[in-house]
């Protein structure tokens, strides 16, 4: 007699189905034709298919998806950290799906933070201000302008925080970057500064907006705070459709740029020994940022713009937070 | 013409040309281990009706070959099923399911492949509750279990990333 028949499945009292027609191999032959997606959803149809769908079986074959992933929307071109992961992976029930869902839930989140940026805020308005990679193992944030220093603080659910600080002020901000969690639906304007402590200007322009006062795609909502008077800020950082950052522009950053051993210190990748920090408000050598009395774009911002073709070079100042240490 | 005989679990035999015998792998290995025989070879894991259905499928395959294809390319595909094949499937669901224990006991790829990706392709695109509803399955969680699953797989939930 067939084995089939005398299996205890089989030995049910209530109607037949699928899982008890099906040996657990034939079961697996037909999943395997299914998305990560799909299986996730079978998890949900009763526990027999839930233990069956997280065969690791099933879900190594999409390791090599995350890879992609990994190149595709985190412009990575060194996959050895993941490789070592997955090298070092410890296949028991269920592994496989938890390390994808991981991964794949950080790609999800860190990918529309991954690019150079252009931020706006006040009437500070510096292009290519702001590049955010990672390297497979740390979140990398190197502010190219105006010899300040980015220094990454967290990256938790879908906000990137970094601070700023240095230039010839010796100010400091903390840029909180946000990208909402549908990227379908654009980001609205909020209008004001929360929490302001004090008399605040409102980023009122909207050059990355629709018709509609909607952000666009490529954009993310951006709080800044200033630190030394306690003054917050709206604005968006933008990323231009037409000049995404190029896999060898990244794999420029990737070259340049060491981890510090240290994480609580900055590092001029360039610049063996940075400019000293005065706590001079000098007008004329401002950082980034606009005093809320002052609303003139055509000041320092503007300045500072003018001076980003000859201090890019020479102000690569980027940090980093190993991604264990921090909440992500 | 070689032929060899094959019999079923209801004890039918079938003379069927070696050639397309020999597209299962595990008739084919039989026959090398035993050599050339008489005897019918036995399937007890097949009965009569799925067994002529296989003989027809391989009979179809046999006299129209399939271009050759290149087996990591879209390996995993649904919609890539041929009409012939589309059509072969197109049956009850006991039969299917027996069609697929029997691609597996006989060890036949393109049939295994083919009945396989017709039964993902009812799962496709289903929600928990109509999977149940066409399989026939019985929904075993309690309401706090199925939160919790459902918490588990929030990231496969479609969010425009």
């Amino acid at each position: 007699m067939n084995d089939k028949l005398e299996s205890p499945r089989r030995k049910r009292k209530n109607s037949i189905t699928v899982l008890d027609l099906l040996t657990y191999d034939t079961l697996l032959c037909v999943f395997s034709y299914l998305t990560p997606r799909e299986l996730a959803n079978l998890a949900l149809v009763s526990k027999e298919t839930k233990i069956l769908s997280e065969t690791d079986w099933l879900w190594r074959p999409f390791f090599g998806e995350l890879r992609q992933n990994y190149i595709d929307k985190l412009q990575l071109s060194n996959l050895y950290e993941l490789e070592y992961k997955i090298s070092n992976f410890k296949c028991t029930h269920g592994t496989a799906k938890r390390f994808f869902i991981q991964e794949s839930d950080f790609i999800n989140r860190l990918s529309p933070f991954i690019g150079l940026w252009s931020e706006k805020w006040c009437d500070v308005d510096v292009q290519n201000s702001t590049k955010i990679s990672y390297n497979g193992k740390d979140i990398c944030v190197e502010y190219t302008k105006n010899k300040f220093a980015a220094s990454f603080n967290s990256f938790l659910e879908n906000n990137l925080v970094f601070t700023l600080n240095g230039g010839d002020s010796g100010w400091s901000f903390v840029y909180t970057l946000s990208c909402p969690v549908d990227r379908s639906k654009p980001l609205q304007i909020t209008s004001g500064i929360e929490n302001t402590t004090t008399t605040f200007s409102q980023y009122n322009q909207s050059p990355a907006t629709d018709s509609m006062g909607n952000f666009s795609k490529q954009s993310l909502q951006l709080h800044v705070y200033r630190d030394h008077d306690k003054v917050e800020f709206n604005g968006v950082f933008i990323q231009k459709k037409s000049c995404p950052p190029s896999p060898t522009n990244n794999s420029f950053v990737y070259s340049t740029f060491i981890p510090p051993i240290n994480n609580t210190n900055n590092i001029n990748s360039t610049v063996p020994n940075p400019p000293p920090q005065t706590t001079s408000s000098n007008p004329t050598t401002l950082p980034p940022v606009v005093s809320n009395t002052n609303t003139n774009p055509n000041n320092d911002n503007n300045n500072n713009n003018s001076n980003n073709n000859t201090t890019f070079s020479n102000s690569i100042y980027s940090a980093s937070r190993s991604r264990n240490s921090k909440v992500y | 013409m070689t032929t060899v005989k094959l019999e079923s679990s209801d004890e039918k035999t079938y003379e069927v040309e070696k050639e397309i015998a020999c597209m299962s792998v595990t008739i084919k290995n039989m026959l090398e281990d035993i050599g050339e025989t008489d005897a019918a070879i036995p399937l007890p894991n097949v009965t009569s009706s799925i067994l002529e259905k296989v003989l027809e499928y391989c009979k179809h395959h046999h006299e129209h070959p399939s271009p050759q294809q290149d087996e990591k390319k879209d390996e995993k595909r649904l919609d890539d099923i041929p009409p012939y094949d589309r059509d072969f499937c197109k049956v009850d669901q006991p039969t299917l399911f027996e069609l697929i224990l029997a691609a597996n006991y006989l060890d036949i790829k393109p049939l295994l492949d083919v009945t396989c990706k017709t039964v993902a392709n009812m799962i496709r695109g289903k929600t928990p509750e109509e999977i149940r509803k066409i399989f026939n399955i019985k929904n075993d969680f309690t309401p706090e279990e199925e939160e919790q699953i459902r918490k588990e797989n929030e990231w496969c939930e479609d969010k425009g990333n």
